[in-house]
């Protein structure tokens, strides 16, 4: 082979990896934007029939709502109800596939082992038994998992996010939820003013307000 | 167009084709293991297995058919991994049900639709017309880069290692960077910044 054969085949070879990686890159950016445009996704749920975070699930200040469920990670059966004094407590709503769920698994799982039952946690997941047990066999929690079928506590509470925090006071009322999307939020919702803007941005009712508020509370 | 120049175009468009769908997967290890167990196909270890298994074989193969060693084998298990596809589609779209394709990783989600199975009916046709024009089961093609730059004096599996070895690499630094960016999240804050009293404290109304 002639130094010009091989040098043609060498910038043939170049040209080729390089279409690769930019094919690879417009993959990568159409996918994104499908999956910005699609349906459900966060983005589009702001301007959808999905309501604005202010208004999804119960309003603040709203009692705690009875729970009378079966765990399904062997946490026994759960009662909660609005007698029930004296133990913040945290709803979590979770899908099986939602990709923000599986990310604040672990967050979750770090607050339980070391919030030293400060705060009472339990996740409500939105599929059939099936696919919540294959959750938590990729992705166990240490709290329990309640596996709502049917959907009732979801359209009870009337979330529509997932993994939407439900965070309720020791005296069982409404006191703030958000979207959680990482650790951040969970951060956040747990009242922590230290967590970053993008996340208290995803919390309701704003923590700024709630120091503002503070003062006179206490 | 020469056999030569189909093959190598189709050898070209698996691979990009599957080495796409092999890094997300890779990056996000136990997201595929959720979806493979959403498709209710395999029994629950069998399907962990099969998603542990699949995105280092995707890429793998990728690799193999980008570097045209050991393609006319490459293609044939591409052939069986398009074909299992196929039939998990196809048996999740005839119960009725509408799982996420995941073809892609997370980047991709959509629901599987008849659609789906045309995408990979077509591209089992290109890795069958891969299987039957190529020449070599395990040496390089002529066309490889392995024979452009004279690599292969050492032996015909002396590529087909090579790439095994990079895929391995590939696959331990892909699914180690996702936990090297996300950080460990075991007491790096959650418990540490909890203000009880915050929580406690009705402080709206």
């Amino acid at each position: 082979m002639t130094g010009l054969w091989l040098a043609s085949y060498l910038v043939l070879w170049g040209i080729v990896l390089v279409v690769c990686v930019l094919l690879v890159g417009v993959l990568r950016q159409l996918g994104l934007l499908y999956r910005r445009l699609e349906p459900g996704s966060p983005s589009s749920q702001e301007s959808g029939s999905i309501p604005a975070l202010e208004y999804d699930g119960p309003t603040i200040g709203s009692p705690l709502v009875d729970l009378d469920a079966q765990s399904i990670n062997g946490f026994g059966n759960l009662l909660w109800t609005t007698l029930d004094k004296g133990e913040a407590r945290l709803f979590v709503f979770m899908s099986p596939m939602c990709e923000a769920c599986q990310h604040i698994v672990e967050p979750l799982n770090a607050l339980v082992a070391h919030t030293n039952r400060a705060v009472r946690s339990v996740v409500i997941m939105r599929a059939d038994e099936q696919a919540c047990r294959a959750f938590l066999s990729v992705f166990p929690l240490h709290m329990p998992v309640v596996c709502d079928r049917d959907r009732a506590i979801t359209m009870e509470l009337n979330v529509h996010r997932t993994p939407f925090g439900l965070l309720y006071n020791d005296h069982g009322i409404l006191i703030r939820k958000a979207l959680l999307e990482g650790q951040e939020d969970l951060l956040a919702l747990l009242g922590d003013g230290a967590a970053p803007v993008r996340a208290q941005a995803n919390v309701f009712p704003p923590l700024a307000s709630s120091q503002a508020q503070r003062p006179r509370s206490a | 167009m020469s056999i030569i120049g189909i093959e190598v175009l189709l050898c070209m468009v698996l691979a990009v084709i599957f080495l796409a769908a092999a890094v997300p997967k890779l990056r996000h290890p136990k997201g595929f293991v959720l979806a493979v167990l959403e498709y209710r196909v395999l029994p629950p270890r069998l399907s962990v297995f099969y998603a542990r298994l699949v995105p280092p074989l995707e890429f793998l193969l990728a690799l193999l058919l980008l570097c045209g060693t050991a393609i006319r084998s490459a293609a044939v298990v591409i052939s069986l991994l398009l074909l299992s596809f196929i039939v998990a589609i196809g048996i999740n779209l005839a119960r009725g049900r509408n799982p996420d394709c995941y073809c892609f990783g997370k980047a991709s989600r959509r629901p599987i639709r008849g659609r789906l199975l045309l995408q990979d009916g077509a591209l089992l046709t290109a890795a069958l017309v891969i299987v039957a024009t190529a020449s070599e089961w395990v040496a390089p093609e002529p066309w490889s880069v392995f024979c452009l730059f004279g690599l292969v004096q050492g032996g015909i599996l002396g590529p087909l290692l090579a790439c095994a070895a990079v895929s391995a690499c590939a696959a331990a630094l892909l699914s180690r960077s996702r936990s090297l960016a996300g950080g460990s999240m075991r007491g790096s804050g959650v418990v540490r910044n909890v203000d009880r009293s915050r929580v406690t404290k009705p402080d709206t109304n």
